[in-house]
């Protein structure tokens, strides 16, 4: 038997089968089984694998039994790790770690600032273990002082009294 | 004129599933009982029909269990049939294992199907079950598929690993050899 060289009818014969075609197009390809005899020819061997294919009988109250009920696979942190991120966040960007060194001259005073930045970084970047490890650390941190200050000269203003 | 929702139209699996993950265990029956009669044809036609009970209920407690990581980018039947088909042949390399049988193909099922030629009385529909037995086991994976269930080239790709255009020519190489075999 050769095959008929409309593929797009061939194709369509497991959906006739199924019932799975728009009414349009299931008159159209069953106008064309009726005149091909290769394609009446397949459509026959659809039905028939289809009518085999009879489904074993199962138990289906059983097998809704078995399923557990639903749990999330999503792993929850602990409650105070999550408070603990948040914690971090607000330390990093409060301390900012800045040193001011002030400078008084005779004509004026001008500030000379000095800064140390701090990457702030996201702590969701970081595992729990390194969080926790960062905590600490910065718990461990001491106030280091800024340069000594320079000795400050009094301004005596003239005509002052007291 | 105010339209309303057809009341008795039947949940999406999305629509099952979501409420099964909001408690509703009714909505696990409801998908058991659209889906399993077809993860059971598959699973016997793939050659484990003395234990399909088992395997189906095994496919939906494994996909049920794994529901989260259910993205819907395929058919729900779709993801069923290939944690049906991962279950099958985690099932015959164990067996392999136990048996120190060596290097047995994947669609070992030549037993099963010789069982199926005792339940079919047509002798036309003999033949036919004859020609499927006579293809190589990817032929009539996919011929069964697209024929059976009815599945696009697409879902038959992703249930076998394979793609649209190797599942459309292995339907077709099938269709041909069956026709073959019929005619002789």
């Amino acid at each position: 038997m050769n095959d008929c060289q409309n593929v797009a009818m061939r194709e369509a014969l497991p959906e006739l089968v199924h019932g799975a075609l728009p009414e349009a197009e299931r008159t159209r390809v069953l106008a064309h089984v009726s005149g091909c005899e290769a394609c009446s020819g397949e459509l026959a061997i659809v039905r028939a694998v289809v009518t085999l294919a009879t489904a074993p009988s199962i138990d289906m109250a059983t097998i809704s039994a078995a399923i557990p009920p639903y749990a999330s696979s999503i792993r929850h942190r602990p409650f105070y790790v999550a408070h603990l991120r948040l914690a971090a966040a607000l330390l990093l960007g409060a301390v900012g770690v800045s040193a001011l060194v002030v400078e008084h001259h005779s004509t004026g005073t001008s500030m000379a600032v000095q800064t140390t930045g701090v990457a702030l970084v996201g702590t969701s970047d970081l595992s729990d273990a390194h969080l926790e490890q960062l905590i600490q650390s910065m718990g461990q941190l001491e106030a280091v002082p800024s340069a000594e200050p320079e000795p400050v000269t009094p301004v005596v203003f003239e005509g002052d009294a007291s | 004129m105010e339209v309303t929702a057809d009341p008795v139209a039947e949940p999406s699996d999305t629509e099952l599933i979501r409420r099964w993950r909001g408690g509703d265990g009714v909505s696990a029956t409801r998908l058991v009982e659209r889906h399993a009669p077809a993860v059971a044809r598959f699973v016997a036609t793939s050659g484990e029909r003395d234990s399909v009970d088992e395997v189906v209920q095994d496919t939906f407690v494994r996909a049920f269990g794994a529901i989260d990581t259910f993205r819907g980018d395929s058919a729900f039947r779709t993801w069923l049939f290939t944690i049906a088909k991962r279950l099958i042949l985690d099932r015959r390399r164990s067996e392999r294992r136990s048996r120190n049988v060596s290097s047995v193909e994947e669609g070992d099922a030549v037993t099963q199907f010789d069982a199926l030629d005792a339940m079919v009385a047509d002798e036309s529909l003999l033949r036919v079950h004859r020609a499927l037995h006579s293809l190589s086991p990817k032929q009539r994976e996919v011929f069964t598929l697209r024929v059976e269930q009815g599945l696009s080239y697409k879902e038959i790709a992703d249930i076998t690993g394979s793609t649209e255009g190797a599942a459309r020519v292995h339907y077709h190489n099938a269709m041909r050899a069956v026709k073959e075999f019929l005619d002789e």
